[in-house]
């Protein structure tokens, strides 16, 4: 499941790459972090996915 | 503010002295491997793809496009947050495979000898541009805070330097188990240090040029900077065109394959690295924009690509100018060694080898690794010389982009390769070209051009792709790639050996393709063979590598056991160097041979437990549940309680399972795949004659092996591959217990029979008597008396013979009736010693009761004191005058072993079983019945106990009875059953 949203969400992206930059030239500081928000929460969703993994695997 | 050449040249060399101190004490065991081996290490030394671009090309890039520049870090990110799409699958062939370079897997999958070199050949040439960027941006970084020096000089000192590094760390041996890892380490180290350098200068850029976060904000907020470059944000094409490069260069840059699986083994680091890698990312993306703004808020007149070391040079900050070229220098060197080293390694193996030939007296390693190193060189002198050809103001990105756009080119391939199985060396070789000549069209030629022109004409350099023209270029290529790889691939067949490679690679699993017989048949053949083609030591070091993978002995010559040594060394030499040579080595010196159709099967079924084992972790989904569902029959059939074994058309064992083990005490690794006539002769005797025999059972073989004489029966099946399935029963204990049976019901006929005879014989013996009694009364004749009385001693005689055989033939019916009260033991053998004591025999016999008088056990007291009085009168027979007779009990484990010593001539060893069998005495005929014992076994047996003799110590007999013991603490008086006094 996690797996898929991650697909989905890095798919999305690339789709609606232009729309990104919006953030930036809109809000300020708060705009600019707010690019970094959806990464992190891929990177959170790939660390469990590979804790999951190596704890299955130990 | 300016810095000496000597300052900077004292910072370099501090910064090259802990990354050489650092990889030599890794390489010289000084650093624990825990650390060395840390994943974080190795995630860390990932961020060697963040180079010059990284550093300053995305600085340029945000001042030209805005936030476009994150597409660089996001797009680099993205293939390791989708990993599991493509490049886990890669990872998983490489690592299988032993694949050293993205050469290496294109080898793999397209299966033609020249698909290695294009590759190699292409990449060669579109990463000679990223390299000569790296340079540049050291020698234009130094040139900044340093006029004093030229470029090009600073240039080759920086070149020299990297390319001693290179060859001592990371070309210093030729080795299939070693890696580099003083170079991960120092790779690591350098990454870190980037990191900490490019977020320092983006903290000092908040707090110290705009005073505070809130300052930030507000003049964000206020000035909206940004807004002047929302004209050149790039277009929705270009920007996924710009995600879709980076995603492809961040696996296909050789330098990121070279650190992620040639220096890596371990597949946890590809897991670690799927969010590290991204993290690691961000982190450096965040500094982007600060510094950018504080450049922007101070109105730096610097090209915006040095905003970082600028920011320091504009406050006046010592520090932040070095941090920044320490971590600029750190990010440039990285790629320039990394790079360099995976590019020599590729056109060693891919260029070199397939057109030269090493002659056998010569050290085939020496000259791999001298060759590399030469290539080490050359590759950084022809960086070198691209960038002495480029202009100062060298757009960095537009450079770095040129070389982006290369690696583009392998992505339809690449996804080909894992996702399309008709997909061909033929489709791949159009793609590469076409979407090559429009990348050479498009973009390196006008760079070349550019640079020849301008260099021969002294005019500016106008090479400098906008978006619009990279754009173009990209797509272009990658349309015309993709479409010519789909169109020669559709035109032409994919031969046997790129499907079997296709499907491995769209596989979860390893594919185990039929490998055939090998032509040799000793470990010294192999080693003759591999002589030839990579000379004598190489050969040796290989064969004997190989036989420590395997833990096999030069004296293997089982076929499979060879084919496991060829397959292992064929893979080791496949990191060496590279697959396509390695294959071509093996292909041609030890190829395998077509066998037999019923051979094949098994010999494959063989390969495939072996690598069923060695793959298990690859293994994922359908694969894994087939090979639990295989795991779970092969050990079903392993813990089958019947001894299988089969055997080829060969003769050759291929199945031994435990109970085999068991059966012949032979372990299966050493019998499996040798013929069945390396078994013990008695075992090659009795299989021999069976396959050979048309029957296809054997009932009741006998076997004498080493230690005990064994019946088996045997079975067999010709199976449909030409095998033959064997099974053997072990029937030795039923055969025993049958003799067992057959001689007890002999023993109750005779009991039977013995019965009748008593009954039939005991009505005369009756009326004889009678007669006899009847003779005092007819007559006084004394001679008549006298025979009167003699005619009634011996009816009384054959009477009490009479009643014990038909008691002993009743014994078995009373079983039941069996009475179960608590026995005092001391009590019962005193009172049999009392009435053993009313006979005359026993005059000169003492016996000693020994018997604790807490000594209790179950049963029926009238029963045992009938065992005790048996025992005791055998013991007194055979006991000389004047001699002792002991009884003893002890509890042993809850039972109460009662022993009954005498000091007579003893039992023979033969006889000691047999006299507690009916009809069976060691007496003098006449003496004996040979009753007495088999009765008490026949009780002691109805108490659940045992009886058995041995020998005594140092003379006589030792009658030991086993009977359950009673704990009754309670019981302080004697038992009811046994109520008379005790006896003298």
């Amino acid at each position: 499941m996690i797996e898929r949203l991650i697909t989905f969400v890095v798919l999305g992206f690339f789709v609606f790459v232009a729309d990104f930059g919006g953030w930036w030239q809109d809000g300020g500081l708060m705009g600019w972090l707010s690019n970094f928000i959806l990464w992190l929460l891929l990177i959170v969703a790939c660390y469990l996915v590979t804790d999951k993994l190596s704890g299955e695997e130990k | 503010m300016s810095f000496s050449l000597t300052q900077i040249f004292a910072f370099s060399l501090l910064y090259l002295s802990l990354l050489f101190g650092s990889a030599y004490a890794t390489e010289r065991g000084w650093i624990p491997k825990k650390v060395t081996h840390n994943r974080f290490i190795r995630v860390a030394s990932l961020g060697v793809f963040a180079g010059a671009l990284s550093f300053y090309g995305t600085l340029g890039f945000a001042a030209n496009f805005g936030a476009s520049y994150l597409l660089y870090y996001f797009g680099a990110s993205a293939i390791f947050l989708l990993a599991p799409l493509l490049l886990n699958p890669i990872a998983r062939i490489a690592l299988a495979h032993k694949l050293g370079s993205l050469a290496d897997v294109f080898a793999f999958r397209y299966r033609r000898p020249w698909v290695g070199g294009i590759v190699s050949l292409f990449m060669l040439t579109g990463a000679i541009p990223l390299l000569a960027l790296q340079i540049q941006a050291v020698a234009d970084t130094v040139h900044l805070i340093n006029q004093e020096f030229s470029r090009a000089g600073l240039a080759i000192i920086f070149c020299a330097t990297m390319a001693v590094f290179a060859i001592l760390f990371g070309a210093r041996h030729v080795s299939t188990r070693e890696k580099h890892e003083g170079l991960i380490v120092a790779l690591g180290l350098e990454s870190m240090l980037k990191l900490i350098a490019f977020m320092t200068v983006a903290i000092y850029a908040i707090y110290s040029v705009f005073g505070s976060v809130s300052n930030l904000n507000e003049w964000l907020t206020t000035n909206q900077p940004l807004q002047a470059h929302i004209v050149k944000e790039l277009s929705e094409g270009s920007s996924r065109m710009m995600l879709l490069t980076f995603f492809a260069g961040a696996v296909a840059m050789p330098h990121m394959f070279h650190i992620l699986l040639t220096e890596n083994d371990d597949a946890g680091v590809i897991r670690s690295a799927r969010w590290g890698f991204p993290l690691y990312m961000l982190l450096l993306s965040l500094c982007v924009a600060p510094i950018f703004w504080a450049a922007e808020y101070s109105q730096l007149t610097a090209p915006a690509e040095f905003f970082a070391i600028s920011l320091g040079i504009a406050g006046n900050s010592e520090t932040m100018t070095l941090l920044a070229f320490i971590g600029g220098f750190a990010a440039c060197s990285g790629v320039l060694i990394v790079l360099t080293l995976a590019l020599a390694t590729m056109s060693v193996n891919h260029l070199v080898l397939p057109l030269y030939r090493v002659s056998e007296d010569r050290d085939f390693f020496s000259f791999l690794l001298n060759t590399r190193r030469m290539l080490i060189i050359v590759i950084i002198l022809l960086a070198y010389g691209l960038y002495n050809l480029l202009s100062e103001q060298q757009n960095l990105m537009s450079l770095g982009l040129v070389s982006f756009v290369a690696v583009l080119q392998f992505l339809p391939g690449l996804i080909g390769a894992f996702y399309w199985r008709d997909a061909n060396s033929y489709g791949l070789l159009a793609g590469l070209l076409a979407g090559f000549l429009f990348w050479g069209a498009m973009l390196f030629f006008p760079l070349l051009i550019d640079i020849v022109y301008s260099n021969i004409f002294g005019t500016q350099h106008q090479f400098a792709p906008g978006p619009d023209i990279w754009f173009v270029a990209s797509i272009t290529s990658l349309m015309a790639n993709t479409l010519a790889y789909i169109i020669f691939s559709r035109l032409n067949l994919a031969s046997h050996e790129e499907l079997i490679a296709a499907a491995e690679c769209m596989s979860d699993s390893p594919i185990l393709p039929y490998q055939g017989e090998l032509g040799v048949s000793s470990v010294s053949e192999i080693r003759h063979q591999l002589i030839q083609a990579i000379g004598e030591a190489a050969a040796f070091e290989q064969v004997n590598l190989g036989l420590d993978d395997l833990h096999l002995a030069e004296s293997e010559h089982r076929p499979f056991a060879l084919i496991q040594l060829r397959n292992q060394i064929e893979s080791n030499l496949t990191s060496i160097v590279g697959q396509t040579i390695a294959h071509r080595i093996f292909a041609q010196y030890l190829p395998f041979r077509e066998s037999k159709p019923g051979q094949v099967v098994m010999e494959s079924l063989q390969s495939q437990e072996y690598r069923f084992e060695s793959h298990q972790s690859y293994l994922t989904g359908l694969a894994a549940e087939l090979d639990n569902l295989r795991r779970y029959h092969r050990q079903l059939l392993q813990d089958l309680p019947t001894a299988v074994c089969t055997l080829d058309g060969s003769d050759r064992i291929l199945t031994w399972n435990r109970a085999m083990v068991e059966l012949t005490g032979i372990k299966a690794e050493s019998v499996l795949d040798y013929p069945f006539q390396m078994l013990p002769v008695y075992w090659v005797d009795l299989l021999d004659q069976f396959i050979q025999s048309v029957d296809a059972n054997f009932l009741k073989s006998q076997v004498r092996t080493h230690e005990q004489l064994l019946t088996v029966n045997l079975h067999k099946e010709l199976t449909d591959t030409g095998d033959i399935l064997i099974v053997i029963e072990d029937i030795t204990e039923e055969q025993t217990l049958e003799r067992q049976l057959m001689h007890n019901h002999r023993l109750a006929a005779i009991g039977q029979l013995a019965a009748g005879v008593a009954h039939e014989v005991g009505n005369p013996i009756t009326g004889i008597a009678c007669l006899a009694q009847n003779i005092p009364i007819e007559t006084n004749d004394p001679e008549l008396l006298e025979i009167s009385q003699q005619i009634l001693e011996q009816t009384d005689r054959i009477s009490a013979i009479l009643n014990s055989l038909i008691n002993f033939a009743h014994r078995g019916k009373e079983a039941n009736s069996l009475q179960d009260s608590p026995v005092k033991l001391k009590q019962c053998v005193d009172e049999a010693i009392y009435l053993l004591s009313l006979s005359a025999d026993s005059k000169d016999i003492q016996f000693v009761n020994q018997i604790q008088s807490d000594a209790y056990t179950s049963g029926d007291g009238q029963r045992l004191l009938q065992v005790f009085v048996n025992v005791l009168s055998n013991a007194r027979d055979a006991s000389p005058r004047q001699s002792e007779v002991t009884i003893s009990a002890e509890l042993i484990e809850e039972r109460r072993i009662i022993r009954v010593v005498d000091r007579g001539h003893g039992i023979p060893e033969e006889d000691r079983n047999a006299i507690f069998e009916p009809f069976y005495t060691t007496k003098d005929p006449g003496q004996g019945t040979g009753l007495g014992l088999a009765i008490v076994t026949t009780i002691i047996q109805e108490h659940e106990g045992k009886i058995f003799a041995e020998a005594g110590e140092p003379i006589g007999t030792r009658v030991i009875i086993d009977l359950p013991n009673l704990f009754r603490p309670d019981i302080d008086k004697p038992p009811q059953r046994l109520t008379s006094q005790p006896h003298p």
